[in-house]
């Protein structure tokens, strides 16, 4: 309340001092000089009021003019056009998403090369196994019409006692070829005694190297792989067993073309697990198997072993080629895993590219906005 | 030459031109600039910014009083320069009153007494200091009127007020400049002795 009333007088007092100040410059209209007039007439302190004003603008009007430290007159250096200031250098965003982009596409190539490499083959396996080939006869040059092979048989070379250690050992039979066909060869492959395996090949026998030597690569070429358990006692297979998972003719040679061959050494009595039987056909229609000496790098694991690929000439008219393949034992529980992944996989390259593909064209906006 | 033809001179890029009016104005540029800043430094940087900017900006004069279009321009420098004084506030070493440089001519010729004129120097070193106590616009308007002796229409036209805003910060700026003084103690009847003398 006491400050209203102070807010009031205050403001009272204000509108007076204008009044009279505007009185003392002559600022009133003739009907507002008239009413303050009488005012100022009857009121000794509304008089006192207007002195003081009067007296304050008079001292000041007085105040001394103060001297000049110095000239304020222009040089041209101080008129020149202002710089304009340089602008701020903001931090352009374009490189960022450069790097970006660069980080990103090199997630994508990681993803995609795990894609192609590791998971991927994982999903198909390629299978190992010994491949009986059948090379193309060597036609002699007086006769080279032979007929094709029919069955195998195993035959029996000299050291014919040897021949009895196949029986307790894995035999690989082999069965000679009279005439090999150019065109492309069936490969039945035997693995175990158990699985037959047809495998497509197109190039001719002679051609092969043990290791690229696969199922489906393997010209013209029959094996029966027997491990030893599977022939215990069994001695040799029955000729209609191995026509059973045996066939048809190889693709001939052509004329003069050497084949290679691993003769057979005759070492029938250490005969053993792995050893290569190499048959021609004379020894095949007789019955006896030829057995060769293991191959070299033979191992019972692996299941394979390396196959000279030198092309040499060979007197004999029949010969099989041992052609490896590769088969890699089926482990279980690996390929659920592949399977697993390759979906995830996928769906990570997808989002990494479009990642990538974003992240570049806000690059070249930016880049181009100067941003 | 006469000012019209100076300032013609000036707008067509003539800078002595100009400077020729710089010398004519520059005396009450100052002491304008020195009320209202209330020290010598800044009221000479307040000073040089006014003409350098009325330099630049000669060109949109368009007739009138060149006075009052000149004053706008130190009021204007003078208000940037508090702002800029009030960002980086700097402690001044010099007296915030600026002594005359030469005394009275009624002390040099014996007609005013050396006691007046002590207490005459007293008086303005109370007016400026008082001076220095006022809001800015209050101080202003009370500098061009009381102590340039510029009407309420000029002092309108330099401050960018109207004439009832121009009429109540005179009338607030003498009160409180009165009332001031009234505080000196011996100072008010001295005041009424030298006037009256």
């Amino acid at each position: 309340m006491l400050e209203l009333f102070k807010n009031l007088r205050q403001s009272n007092e204000d509108q007076i001092d204008e009044l009279l100040s505007a009185y003392l410059d002559g600022m009133l209209t003739s009907d507002e000089q008239a009413t303050l007039g009488a005012r100022l007439r009857r009121e000794p302190a509304l008089r006192n009021r207007l002195e003081g004003l009067r007296l304050t603008a008079s001292v000041l009007k007085d105040l001394p003019e103060v001297k000049i430290p110095r000239n304020f007159i222009l040089s041209p250096s101080m008129v020149a056009p202002p710089r304009p200031a340089p602008r701020p250098r903001r931090r352009q965003a374009w490189p960022v998403f450069g790097w970006a982009t660069a980080a990103v596409t090199l997630l994508f190539l990681l993803a995609f090369a795990g894609d192609v490499f590791v998971v991927a083959p994982s999903l198909h396996p390629q299978p190992t196994v010994m491949v009986r080939e059948e090379l193309p006869r060597a036609i002699p040059s007086s006769d080279r019409t032979v007929p094709p092979p029919e069955a195998a048989a195993l035959t029996e070379k000299e050291g014919a006692p040897e021949t009895e250690a196949p029986a307790e050992s894995a035999e690989y039979m082999a069965v000679a070829t009279e005439e090999v066909e150019a065109e492309a060869k069936a490969v039945e492959v035997v693995v175990e005694g158990e699985v037959v395996i047809t495998l497509e090949a197109e190039a001719p026998m002679e051609m092969m190297e043990p290791d690229t030597a696969t199922a489906a690569e393997a010209p013209a070429a029959t094996v029966l792989v027997e491990p030893s358990e599977a022939m215990a006692g069994g001695g040799e297979a029955p000729a209609d067993e191995e026509d059973e998972r045996m066939y048809s003719a190889p693709t001939p040679p052509e004329e003069g073309t050497p084949m290679s061959l691993r003769q057979a050494t005759p070492e029938p009595a250490a005969a053993e697990v792995g050893q290569a039987v190499i048959t021609t056909p004379e020894a095949a229609a007789e019955g006896a198997p030829v057995l060769v000496s293991p191959p070299q790098g033979w191992t019972e694991e692996a299941g394979e072993y390396e196959l000279e690929t030198t092309v040499q000439e060979f007197s004999t008219p029949d010969a099989v080629a041992l052609v490896p393949l590769h088969v890699t034992p089926e482990v279980e529980g690996t390929e659920p895993v592949a399977e697993r992944v390759m979906p995830w996989l996928r769906l990570l390259e997808l989002a990494l590219g479009l990642t990538v593909v974003g992240l570049a064209a806000a690059t070249v906006i930016t880049r181009r906005r100067g941003v | 030459m006469d000012e019209q033809t100076l300032i013609k001179a000036a707008q067509r890029g003539d800078l002595n031109a100009f400077n020729e009016l710089v010398l004519q104005y520059q005396s009450r540029v100052y002491n304008v600039a020195y009320r209202i800043m209330g020290d010598g430094d800044s009221a000479a940087d307040a000073t040089q910014e006014a003409f350098i900017s009325a330099y630049r900006a000669i060109g949109g004069y368009r007739g009138g009083s060149f006075r009052s279009w000149l004053m706008r321009i130190v009021t204007n420098a003078c208000y940037d320069e508090l702002r800029r004084r009030k960002r980086r506030p700097t402690s001044s070493l010099e007296a915030l009153y600026v002594t005359d440089a030469a005394p009275s001519e009624a002390l040099v010729n014996g007609a005013e007494k050396p006691e007046a004129y002590a207490q005459r120097q007293d008086l303005n070193r109370a007016l400026h200091a008082g001076l220095q106590t006022l809001p800015v616009e209050q101080r202003t308007t009370l500098v061009l009127s009381d102590v340039q002796g510029y009407d309420y229409r000029e002092i309108a036209e330099m401050t960018g007020a109207s004439l009832g805003t121009v009429k109540s910060r005179l009338s607030r700026a003498r009160a409180k400049m009165r009332d001031y003084l009234l505080e000196q103690g011996e100072l008010l009847p001295s005041l009424y002795r030298l006037h009256n003398e």
